[in-house]
């Protein structure tokens, strides 16, 4: 029996689990280089002026610079502007070079975007319950259903309508907070009980939510006093739980759970912000990277600014790598272009976009 | 256990319960040029202090002339460049809205040096595309190491090679429609630099640039009848490819390794499509329809073979395997398609399409499918592709007794037509691959 419960449960846990996270258990995307152009290499170069025996065509000597110097923030950078070849590995992109600059609260001049007025949505009204009127109900000490409606509730008469001349077991009233169902004789009332109610209470009505106890046996006894876990017991229960549990959900479920206030963004919400970053989206027509559909992820500020160090790639479908680079570029421009000092989204939803996931879809540019 | 089981299941419920992102997609955007500023490049001698504007200037128009970039007035230049290894002020090229940033310093050095070195900024994102470069070369040879900068520039941007420095070899036409001189002449891909390569003595036609540079194969009535030429350019010798007896032949074109050539030879009133081993010189024909097969064009990876036929009674585009066999027909639009040529990526093929009294270049894909109409006019004709399949160049002549072929251009997706600056009028143009 325990065993069904088991088996049945850990698949519960299973199927909820998938589908509560989705693609948590499928591995990540790989960690996206920006800019990883690649350059010949001066060996590389001069075998190929080495080939080329055309008197007329001129030998280049290309050679690959180092990045610009910085003595106050990189210092260990201004060994690197000595004009040193770099011909060894190839090109990757320069994770100093923001570093190197940092960004200035400088307002840009970017391409204006039309003056969006977001309707003024109210979010919907919160239900309230309200007190409910209960019907009026006999103020026996034990409750008999009155199957009928009574004008006015009616007392019990002086004297009963039929008198046996069997004399019969005084029978004890059943508890329904003590006595089992199964206990209570059956009766067969031939006449109305001798009490009303303002209003007929049907079976699917009953509440009997309110019942304290079952009516059924208990199990164990009354006096049975559940001993506290000991700490052994939890460090047990952790133990199996990191050997049972992928490590991700442990750890999502330790994370202390963003709290998202305030109703969640409405679609002229969205929409605004949507036309916001869609207005400096430049598309490459006719390039292979207008082929890609590209998902990138950002934090958002709470001023309306993207994390620009947030920005990556989480998905890209249609076209290569290097073809989602270019995408993955396009979309990253347009998302830090068009913020000007801010997107303009609500303030007080901040939590339901401080994180974006934004999927740039150039399928319908193409057409165009 | 119900407690493992009760545990398991809210810490799957807390996990999410964790808060998702704002999920937003995106399907409009626009088309419209990247801003770049491109400052005058720092001239570090007095013997660098012209170039290095003109090097600038000519790496703006390249990438201008791509219809994908637009500069930034240098008046509009808030930021200074004073040194190419200095950190930028990315701000101060932010607010004029410039999102590539082309900074970069020529020398010159004892003799014919000249060293143009440069950077490419991604000014949003405040950091450099890649590394800097360096090039070296003769002062003599400043625009190709400009034509080098805007080829890195746009590789760098676009994620595509450039096309900048490459050249293009065409028909030189001077003179009334009556009276025309054709000659074989080959310049930079931009106009610049023409040079002539014969002496219009007679008349060529349809010239086709090997895929090394090195020479070009072309159509000559010295002999009085059409016959192969291939020309060697760096000497511009030149020898006769075929030539058989009671056959004229045209329209050839290299294989992609350059060992071959397709061709069309026309003997007792049918034309075929033959190749030719150019080390050995055998021939070996590939059609035998009692049709008109001609204009053949190989696919880069040498395997397949598009060309024109009339087989079906109007003349379409067709596809078969380089040894003949798996013949099948890719058009099948109103008009007739001629002068199929194959993207160097593999994925399209250009041509010329006479409907309804005009003609169009256009593209389909290599199945026959999505085909794109680019252009429409009077004559438009000849297509040759860009050594990146990016745009495609074509001869346009004008109307009446009066009228002038010219070279123009355009971008794949229909936009950017322009038209090629020469000296003179030109037509059947054949783009080259990128220089080494």
């Amino acid at each position: 029996m325990q065993a069904g419960y088991v088996i049945s449960g850990i698949a519960h846990a299973g199927f909820i689990g998938w589908a509560l996270l989705g693609g948590m258990f499928t591995p990540k995307d790989q960690e996206i280089v920006f800019n990883n152009v690649s350059v010949l290499s001066e060996a590389e170069f001069q075998a190929m002026i080495a080939s080329d025996q055309v008197p007329e065509v001129p030998q280049f000597d290309l050679t690959a610079l180092e990045p610009s110097e910085d003595t106050d923030v990189v210092p260990t950078l201004a060994e690197q502007t000595d004009q040193e070849v770099d011909q060894s590995e190839p090109e990757q992109p320069e994770p100093v070079a923001e570093e190197i600059t940092p960004p200035e609260p400088v307002e840009p001049l970017v391409v204006p975007t039309p003056d969006i007025t977001t309707p003024d949505v109210q979010p919907p009204a919160p239900q309230i319950e309200t007190a409910m009127i209960l019907p009026d109900v006999s103020t026996d000490s034990a409750p008999i259903q009155a199957n009928r409606v009574a004008p006015t509730p009616v007392a019990p008469p002086e004297q009963l309508a039929i008198v046996d001349d069997v004399t019969q077991e005084a029978t004890v009233p059943a508890d329904a907070t003590e006595s089992p169902i199964e206990d209570v004789p059956e009766i067969e009332e031939t006449t109305a009980p001798e009490a009303a109610s303002s209003e007929i209470i049907t079976e699917a009505k009953k509440e009997d939510a309110k019942r304290q106890s079952s009516p059924r046996p208990m199990l164990r006894p009354s006096n049975f006093k559940p001993t506290p876990p000991t700490k052994t017991a939890e460090t047990n229960l952790e133990d199996i739980l990191q050997e049972v549990m992928p490590s991700e959900i442990l750890e999502a479920s330790k994370a202390k759970p963003a709290k998202k206030s305030g109703p969640p963004l409405t679609g002229g919400e969205k929409d605004a912000f949507r036309n916001q970053v869609s207005n400096c989206w430049s598309v490459n027509v006719g390039s292979r990277a207008a082929n890609v559909t590209v998902t990138i992820a950002m934090e958002m500020q709470p001023d309306g600014k993207v994390v620009a160090s947030s920005l990556e790639m989480i998905g890209f479908e249609g076209g290569s790598q290097s073809d989602a680079n270019v995408a993955f570029q396009a979309g990253r421009r347009a998302l830090l272009r068009c913020q000007k000092n801010g997107y303009d989204l609500p303030k007080d939803k901040y939590d339901q976009w401080r994180n974006v996931e934004i999927k740039f879809d150039p399928s319908e540019m193409r057409k165009r | 256990m119900f407690r493992i089981l009760t545990l398991i299941l809210a810490l799957l419920m807390g996990a999410g319960a964790v808060a998702q992102p704002l999920r937003i997609e995106i399907t409009d955007g626009v088309i419209e040029p990247m801003p770049f500023a491109a400052p005058r490049f720092i001239a570090q001698d007095s013997g660098a202090m012209e170039l290095s504007g003109d090097i600038v200037s000519v790496l703006s128009m390249d990438l201008m002339r791509t219809g994908l970039f637009r500069a930034l007035d240098e008046r509009a230049h808030i930021g200074k460049i004073s040194s190419l290894n200095a950190p930028v002020e990315y701000a101060d090229w932010k607010a004029i809205n410039a999102q590539v940033l082309i900074t970069g310093a020529v020398a010159t050095g004892s003799g014919d040096e000249l060293t143009v070195s440069f950077r490419i900024h991604d000014v949003f994102a405040g950091q450099e595309y890649g590394k800097g470069l360096q090039f070296k070369g003769k002062t003599s040879d400043w625009r190709r190491m400009a034509h080098k900068v805007a080829d890195e520039v746009y590789s760098r941007i676009t994620g595509e090679s450039g096309y900048f420095d490459s050249r293009v070899v065409f028909v030189a036409e001077s003179g009334s429609k009556g009276q025309r001189r054709k000659r074989l002449a080959i310049m930079d891909y931009d106009g610049e630099q023409l040079e002539y390569l014969d002496d219009g003595a007679h008349l060529v036609l349809a010239p086709r640039i090997a895929p090394d540079g090195q020479s070009v194969l072309f159509t000559s009535y010295e002999t009085g009848f059409p016959r192969i030429y291939q020309m060697d350019l760096r000497n511009k010798r030149r020898k006769l490819l075929q030539n058989a007896v009671g056959t004229t032949s045209f329209a050839p074109r290299f294989s992609p390794d350059g060992t071959q050539i397709v061709y069309s030879q026309e003997q007792g009133g049918n034309t075929d499509v033959f190749v030719m081993s150019l080390r050995s010189g055998q021939a070996r024909r590939l059609t035998s329809a009692p049709f008109i097969e001609t204009a053949p064009s190989f696919s880069p990876d040498g395997t397949q073979i598009v060309f024109e036929s009339d087989r079906s009674g109007s003349q379409q585009l067709y596809v078969m395997n380089v040894n003949g066999e798996g013949v099948k027909r890719i058009s099948f639009g109103d008009g007739r398609y001629g002068t199929p040529v194959w993207s160097p990526r593999g994925d399209m093929i250009a041509f010329t399409k006479q409907s309804r009294g005009r003609f169009h270049i256009g593209v389909m894909r290599t199945d026959g499918s999505e085909e794109r109409l680019l252009t429409a006019s009077f004559l438009d004709e000849g297509p040759t592709w860009s050594p990146n399949g990016r745009v495609i160049m074509f001869t346009r002549e004008t109307q009446g007794v009066g009228g002038v072929s010219n070279l123009y251009s355009v971008d794949v997706s229909g936009r950017n037509l322009q038209r090629v600056a020469t000296p003179s009028g030109g037509s059947d143009p054949t783009w080259s691959p990128l220089r080494r």
